[in-house]
């Protein structure tokens, strides 16, 4: 009888299972993404790619899940894959993952891998169907530090909060860590040849040449990450106005093999063969990173602008090599003024001027325009359908402050241009 | 002189023209919230999920329509945003996972007939006419 019974909760629960399966899937979300460009320059290897020889290695596709678990708690997930040049290489990753319990308007928690809440365009920075351009203004929204700009795993308070006439004002707080997923390759690589430069100088001198230079054994680890944003939208219709702010803290370490000639003052005209292995470990903290923002719509227009800037407070030690250990504060500034205008349900256009300076690293000696970069960009998005877009775009630059030097041994150009051009979908 | 007078005073009013209040929407709620007070800047926060529960305590369900003049007015008288701009504000939230889409319809009667039995709902529709036979949805109008 027992067994009868148990068959008959066994067969009735095995025939409700597509009931409930039904039931789930209608109350999961599922969205995604799929985006593919093309990229050429006139000059200049720029964003990890081969610009002057055109590059289609830059795409983009998402999918994601969510849905409400109670009346008060979402939880859902994005996977990404994505590829820029050496970075990504459409590797699948967990975009974002978290639990999101809404308290009250005013305030709610997140748990979880959640996106950085930094300036008006970074949590959407993946999503092309969201914005004009097809490359936001990199003097703002470096893709050489995405790695430690785009996400954290940790935790979040956030809410809106009204202002009884005033507007409204929406704010985040996080803390937490981050990951480096591609700690070889990008602005790392060009990080720690840049170290390997340092080294070099100070062992170089008049009797002294260079011969060879490795660099091995690279590795960076995240620490922790903290910081707050918060955005007002104004009584006067259309503007919005806020900042954010962001702390972190990370540790970098490589071994440098340095194969040199040296001329022996002893015996003029013969030469000594030497070699140093320094290992330097370098701690990095991300300080004084903010963004101030503004964006203005009215009508169909919309005008934004933002500045930024960062400190990195770097203090390297080293096994060997006089003239170590360093602290040093390396500032960095960027800003740029938009306007986009949609004229009509399909068509699209705006234009911006962004200009970088890598303020700290100036060298005496060396032109300004290795360390700084104004780009002049214009672009035009045709809505093919609601789902469907391609955009063209074309940028006038000037100066190589974001395309690494590590990507152009063989030199950098001060005028070029750039083209583009993508095409997305989205459901 | 006098014609660029003229042609700024005719950019001028092509560029005002579209704030003109064309007002052709009433906005419907479910009976549970005929109560409510709410001015326009309450329902542009519910419509922009800013405002998620009525004073009672209920979760708001806000309902739009896909597309059309009464869709187009609405977004842009009071939730002060292009059609185009309120897609773009619900796509952000979707793909940072930090809400979804309102419920949408493409007929104003499936509108009336959702809020009709769905508690705490809100939306909106271009005539009174409609409600005819749904007894749980009333209009509400705007405080100042």
């Amino acid at each position: 009888m027992m067994r009868k019974q148990g068959i008959i909760h066994l067969v009735a629960f095995m025939i409700s299972l597509p009931l409930l399966a039904q039931s789930l899937m209608d109350r999961i979300e599922i969205h995604g993404l799929i985006s593919q460009g093309y990229i050429l320059s006139s000059d200049n290897n720029y964003l990890n790619m081969k610009t002057p020889k055109g590059s289609y290695e830059m795409n983009e596709a998402a999918i994601n899940f969510s849905t409400n678990i109670t009346d008060r708690l979402r939880g859902g997930l994005q996977l990404l894959s994505r590829d820029l040049g050496k970075v990504g290489n459409n590797a699948v990753m967990l975009d974002w993952a978290y639990a999101d319990y809404r308290f009250r308007d005013y305030l709610g928690f997140r748990i979880g891998k959640i996106k950085t809440p930094l300036a008006l365009y970074n949590e959407i920075r993946d999503v092309d169907a969201l914005r004009t351009f097809i490359l936001l203004p990199q003097s703002v929204y470096d893709e050489n530090v995405r790695d430690f700009s785009f996400a954290f795993q940790g935790i979040g308070i956030y809410g809106n909060v009204p202002l009884f006439g005033l507007g409204d004002v929406e704010y985040n707080l996080y803390t937490g860590a981050f990951n480096i997923p591609n700690p070889s390759s990008g602005f790392w690589y060009d990080s720690f040849s840049n170290l390997a430069t340092g080294a070099e100088m100070v062992v170089a001198n008049d009797s002294t040449t260079i011969e060879k230079l490795n660099i091995t054994n690279s590795n960076v680890t995240a620490d922790y990450i903290w910081g707050g944003s918060a955005y007002w939208t104004t009584p006067l219709e259309g503007l919005k106005l806020g900042g954010c702010y962001l702390y972190g803290s990370l540790y970098m370490s490589t071994d440098i093999a340095i194969f040199m000639k040296v001329t022996s003052s002893v015996q003029p005209g013969s030469n000594l063969y030497q070699s140093r292995q320094p290992n330097l470990d370098v701690d990095v903290k991300i300080k004084d990173y903010y963004t101030l923002s503004g964006e203005y719509a009215i009508q169909n227009l919309t005008l934004t602008g933002e500045y930024h800037s960062r400190i990195y407070r770097v203090h390297i030690r080293t096994s060997d090599l006089l003239g170590f250990p360093i602290d040093n504060d390396y500032q960095l500034i960027g800003y740029y003024g938009q306007a986009t205008y949609r004229f009509t349900d399909w068509l699209e256009a705006g234009a911006y001027y962004s200009f970088y300076d890598d303020v700290d690293s100036h060298l005496e000696g060396t032109p300004s325009w290795y360390f700084t970069q104004k780009d002049i960009c214009a672009a035009i998005r045709f809505d093919i359908t609601p789902n469907l877009l391609i955009k063209f775009e074309g940028h006038k630059i000037d100066g190589v402050g974001l395309a690494l030097s590590a990507e152009n041994p063989s030199g950098r150009t001060q005028h070029w241009n750039l083209f583009a051009i993508k095409s997305s979908i989205n459901f | 002189m006098r014609m660029c007078i003229f042609l700024l005073i005719l950019i001028g009013f092509m560029l005002f023209l579209p704030l003109i209040a064309q007002n052709n929407y009433i906005i419907i709620v479910n009976k549970s919230a005929q109560g409510e007070s709410l001015n326009r800047g309450n329902v542009e926060s519910i419509f922009l999920g800013k405002k998620s529960r009525w004073s009672d305590g209920t979760k708001i369900i806000p309902v739009n329509l896909k597309q059309g003049e009464v869709h187009e007015s609405f977004i842009k008288e009071v939730v002060r945003k292009s059609t185009n701009a309120y897609m773009n504000y619900w796509r952000k939230m979707i793909f940072t996972g930090k809400g979804v889409m309102p419920i949408s319809f493409e007929d104003e009667k499936e509108v009336v007939e959702y809020i009709n039995r769905t508690e705490g709902a809100i939306g909106y529709i271009s005539s009174l006419s409609l409600l005819k036979g749904n007894e749980y949805v009333k209009e509400i109008s705007l405080t100042d």
